[in-house]
């Protein structure tokens, strides 16, 4: 069993690790540690590990907005945690496993052998899912692109736009476009609705980004980006649009 | 600090005025025709006089009394504020000789617009004693009232800030990581586990003790910001360097208990993992004039100063020191988001002698 260990602090996660050693399990090797959320999800991407000890509470990307942005194949997930167990609970997905600071090796034993007899078709995938649902009302901070083969955790404000291309959604940063992992209707739900606007069925825009509102023919607009391009804004999103643009 | 207002008081508005003039002339109406009635039953010579003419009276007696009673009220609070039992019967007193004055005073007008009185003198005083009697009763009842809603409010207010004082004790993360980290360095560095330990005991000892003490001299907060650095430090290592600069001659001034140590604590969740170099953390405390500066800066990211109020939002370490500082300090305290760190200015006070005597316990950082 491959195990990823994500936790800020050095001294938590030398401790994981020395208790996953105490376990004397042939079948657990630590395939990477991650110090931080954003530095977690490529590793998750490359290393493909089984299991990933995912801490709570961590500056930048917490572990749980990690769950939001996890492409699947998705590892299992224990969280660890100092005082987030009640997060947790409010969630009320009893069924993911959570273990507390300072961690017990009793405690961590019993994870693992369930982790172990979970067969794939029992891969509590649904408890993870249904985690995701409950989120699916809080904005994302960042977003995961592919490039090359490698997955990037990119902060919203370096996104200029969106596009979609039969299924597969392409994101302007910076000039460049990668490909992500979110549909758009994903993208249209999730992104704060202050910053991000969808101005068509296969476009969505950072405010910042527009320039112009030019009107175009038969009472539909279209909008001039900062870098000069144009896209079209559906008829039934002006109104939207323009309530939005007012306020900037 | 949320105050709210009982105490009665003349009308500001012009509508509140309009108000004023309805309800007197209610009364006026209400006792003309008590007044009317018993006349007639009696058979005195105030029911021989037109209604019509007695309404004008009786409205000139009920407005000259109705306002005087407000403007006495409003000037007896500006002069001895509702805050003890001394107080309400001041007020009540002051109240009821208003109302008899006013009635004085109203007697005095209707004889300088109708040159006699139609009133008999018998019926004048049993109305003066009803009057008297009646504004006895009635802002007896009225002040016993405001006086307990204000100490219903006060004691809300005292249990409010006590609860804040207390959310602002140690953060229960900070708590649990330094367990976990405990737990770690017993098996790698035992001899910084027992130090951490220690200093943990020391800490919660000081957050416990200040719970319900606002103020503590600025050598113990200094004190207290030292024994968390220390612990953070076992956790950071040589990541993190301190420097704390605070003149001697400032350690007896007065500041509110765990203060900076929510400073010191945000600046490293901030701060700390936004670089990847030393991460430095600079206290600094200055006294100019009457004033004294403490400041928290580091080396990290630091703030966005356009953000301003943002850091302030509900809840956050930032706001609680705000308030209690505007709690403890009304006027002459602010706290200051700058681009490298947060200050704190309040107007230096000396902890007195007895404060010292029950505040100072010794708190030993080696």
């Amino acid at each position: 069993m491959r195990c990823l260990i994500v936790d800020d602090e050095s001294l938590a996660r030398e401790r994981l690790r020395a208790l996953l050693r105490d376990l004397d399990n042939d079948y657990l090797t630590i395939v990477g540690e991650a110090e931080s959320g954003q530095k977690a999800i490529p590793m998750m991407y490359e290393l493909k590990p089984d299991v990933v000890f995912l801490d709570i509470h961590m500056p930048g990307l917490s572990g749980f907005e990690v769950i939001d942005l996890l492409a699947p194949p998705r590892p299992h997930i224990v969280f660890v945690t100092a005082y987030d167990e009640y997060a947790l609970k409010a969630f009320e997905v009893h069924a993911l496993d959570y273990l507390t600071k300072p961690v017990r090796l009793d405690r961590l034993e019993r994870t693992i052998q369930r982790l172990t007899h979970l067969t794939s078709t029992q891969h509590d995938d649904a408890a993870l899912e249904s985690l995701r649902t409950a989120r699916a009302k809080t904005p994302l901070t960042r977003l995961t692109l592919h490039a090359g083969d490698r997955l990037r955790v990119v902060n919203l404000h370096e996104i200029e736009r969106m596009e979609s291309e039969g299924k597969v959604v392409h994101v302007f940063v910076k000039g460049s476009q990668f490909r992500t992992d979110f549909t758009m209707d994903e993208l249209d739900e999730r992104l704060d609705n202050t910053l991000f606007v969808r101005i068509h069925r296969s476009h969505i825009v950072h405010v910042e980004a527009i320039r112009e509102l030019i009107p175009w023919f038969s009472g539909t607009y279209c909008v001039k980006l900062a870098d000069g391009t144009q896209l079209p804004v559906s008829r039934r999103r002006v109104s939207r649009l323009k309530a939005l643009l007012g306020k900037v | 600090m949320p105050h709210q207002r009982l105490i009665l008081v003349l009308p500001r508005t012009r509508r509140q005025w309009g108000w004023l003039l309805l309800i007197i002339a209610g009364i006026a109406v209400v006792a003309k025709l008590i007044i009317h009635s018993i006349s007639i039953m009696t058979g005195t010579s105030a029911s021989t006089i037109p209604l019509w003419q007695g309404m004008i009276i009786s409205f000139i007696y009920s407005s000259i009394m109705v306002i005087m009673q407000l403007a006495t009220a409003e000037y007896a609070e500006y002069l001895l504020p509702l805050k003890n039992k001394g107080a309400v019967v001041a007020h009540v007193l002051i109240q009821s000789c208003s109302a008899v004055l006013g009635f004085v005073v109203a007697r005095e007008v209707e004889l300088l617009i109708l040159g006699t009185c139609l009133m008999p003198n018998g019926m004048m005083t049993i109305i003066m004693g009803v009057s008297f009697a009646l504004a006895l009763v009635g802002n007896g009842g009225y002040y016993l009232y405001c006086f307990y809603s204000n100490l219903r409010i006060a004691e809300q207010l005292v249990v409010e800030s006590e609860i804040k004082a207390l959310r602002a004790q140690i953060n229960p993360h900070f708590l649990f990581n330094t367990l976990n980290s405990i737990a770690a360095l017993i098996r790698i560095r035992p001899d910084e586990a027992e130090f951490v330990t220690q200093q943990l005991a020391d800490l919660f000892r000081y957050s416990l003790r200040t719970s319900k003490q606002p103020l503590v001299s600025l050598e113990e907060e200094i004190a207290s910001v030292e024994l968390y650095l220390s612990i953070e430090k076992a956790r950071f290592r040589e990541r993190l360097d301190i420097t704390i600069d605070v003149q001697h001659d400032l350690y007896n001034l007065a500041v509110p208990s765990m203060m900076l140590q929510p400073l010191v604590e945000n600046a490293i969740k901030h701060g700390i993992h936004t670089t990847e170099e030393i991460f430095g953390i600079h206290v600094v405390g200055t006294r100019q004039g009457n004033t004294l500066r403490l400041g928290v800066y580091d080396t990290g990211i630091g703030f966005d100063v356009q953000k301003g109020e943002a850091y302030f939002r509900k809840g956050t370490g930032l706001s609680n020191v705000r308030e209690r500082l505007q709690l403890l300090f009304p006027r002459g305290s602010e706290i200051n988001i700058l681009a490298h760190g947060v200050e704190i200015i309040c107007p230096c006070t000396e902890l007195t002698n007895t404060h010292e005597q029950y505040h100072r316990t010794s708190i030993h950082v080696p």
